[in-house]
């Protein structure tokens, strides 16, 4: 059971006071819990936007890194690491932000061309078919890795909003507005308690004084 | 005549509204603008930066004739808050923000306004995620 306000004066003012706030906690509950709904609903569409994409990167992976195995054993591992170093940086990636109910969430694109193997940089005589292969496959892995990459931490940083969002809709919903509500109805309590005893009170006053009149009159 | 309590209630309420709120924009862009840009992108109110698909401003500018490109501005507002028939309705104003509802969702527009249910604003959502925003207000 929800508590009461401490130190509340019981008079009509403050009555009229927690009214309004109790209004006022009622409509800011009703606009947190549509946020909440509206947060939930996005997870809800990144979740399933993510369904498949990390199966899809590990069988990319998986494969590419087949490759690389099959590559070394094939022109030995010192080559291999020769051919990688010779490679230039060629992914350029832009980071961005979309803000979703104030949740910045990462906007990640990949700014590349697929390159020929002539124009990646190592050397074709001293290299097996694999390593192309191997390449290809490393290539294709990168844009599906970014967009794991956005989607995860976007479900990260959603889950986290909600969390927040969730505990202020509980905070008000079974503290605050109980509190207030039951604070209102003792108050009006009170009120209605010293309205009866000083209703009392007159009568009692009325009647001493009808007694007093009725013995002091001159028989 | 309004109490002094009113008052009060509406100042804190504009102020948890304006908290909600914090990630709108502190101007919008008219898609004319944003296709012209190399990076579109807004600043928010609390500073950030919010970044459009260019892709997503493409699909808008096929979606409305040219005269409409300088008149469309940038991200939508759906505005969801309680109204007098409960939670989850959502309203979309503005008379080419309206037009593209109804192209996208085949929703009938009331005038410059548009009322759409939880269903409708997942699909517009999923079909413009950058270039539509939430708004929390008091639908009255």
């Amino acid at each position: 059971m929800a508590e009461l306000i401490e130190g509340v004066n019981p008079t009509r003012m403050e009555l009229l006071k927690l009214k309004e706030r109790v209004k006022l906690a009622r409509k800011g509950h009703k606009l947190l819990k549509e946020k909440r709904d509206a947060l939930v609903m996005e997870l809800f569409d990144v979740i399933e936007e993510a369904r498949g994409i990390r199966g899809n990167v590990e069988r990319l992976l998986r494969e590419a890194f087949e490759h690389l195995i099959i590559a070394e054993s094939v022109m030995g591992v010192l080559t291999t690491q020769e051919a990688a170093m010779s490679v230039e940086e060629s992914v350029g990636v832009d980071f961005a932000n979309k803000n979703i109910m104030g949740v910045l969430v990462p906007l990640i694109e990949a700014q590349r061309e697929k390159k020929t193997v002539i124009e990646r940089g190592y050397e074709l005589r001293e290299t097996s078919a694999k390593l192309d292969e191997a390449t290809d496959k490393f290539e294709d892995s990168i844009e599906p890795i970014l967009k794991l990459a956005e989607i995860e931490t976007s479900v990260k940083l959603l889950a986290e909003e909600i969390e927040k969002t969730k505990r202020r809709v509980n905070a008000l919903e079974y503290i605050v507005i109980p509190r207030l509500e039951n604070t209102t109805k003792y108050i009006e309590m009170r009120l209605d308690e010293m309205e009866r005893e000083n209703f009392f009170r007159l009568k009692r006053i009325k009647s001493i004084l009808a007694a007093r009149e009725v013995t002091e009159a001159p028989a | 005549m309004r109490t002094p309590f009113e008052d009060i209630e509406s100042k804190l309420l504009a102020k948890q509204i304006q908290a909600l709120n914090k990630h709108l924009p502190r101007e919008r862009k008219t898609l004319a603008e944003l296709l012209k840009e190399e990076k579109p992108s807004i600043v928010c109110r609390d500073g950030s930066t919010h970044r459009f698909i260019k892709e997503e401003l493409r699909k808008l500018s096929s979606l409305l004739p040219t005269y409409c490109h300088n008149k469309l501005r940038l991200p939508i507002y759906i505005e969801l808050g309680p109204t007098e028939f409960g939670t989850g309705i959502a309203r979309i104003r503005g008379e080419e923000e309206c037009k593209l509802v109804n192209k996208i969702l085949g929703v009938k527009p009331n005038g410059d306004k548009v009322f759409i249910y939880r269903p409708d604003i997942r699909k517009l959502r999923k079909e413009l995620p950058t270039t539509t925003q939430y708004v929390f207000t008091l639908l009255t």
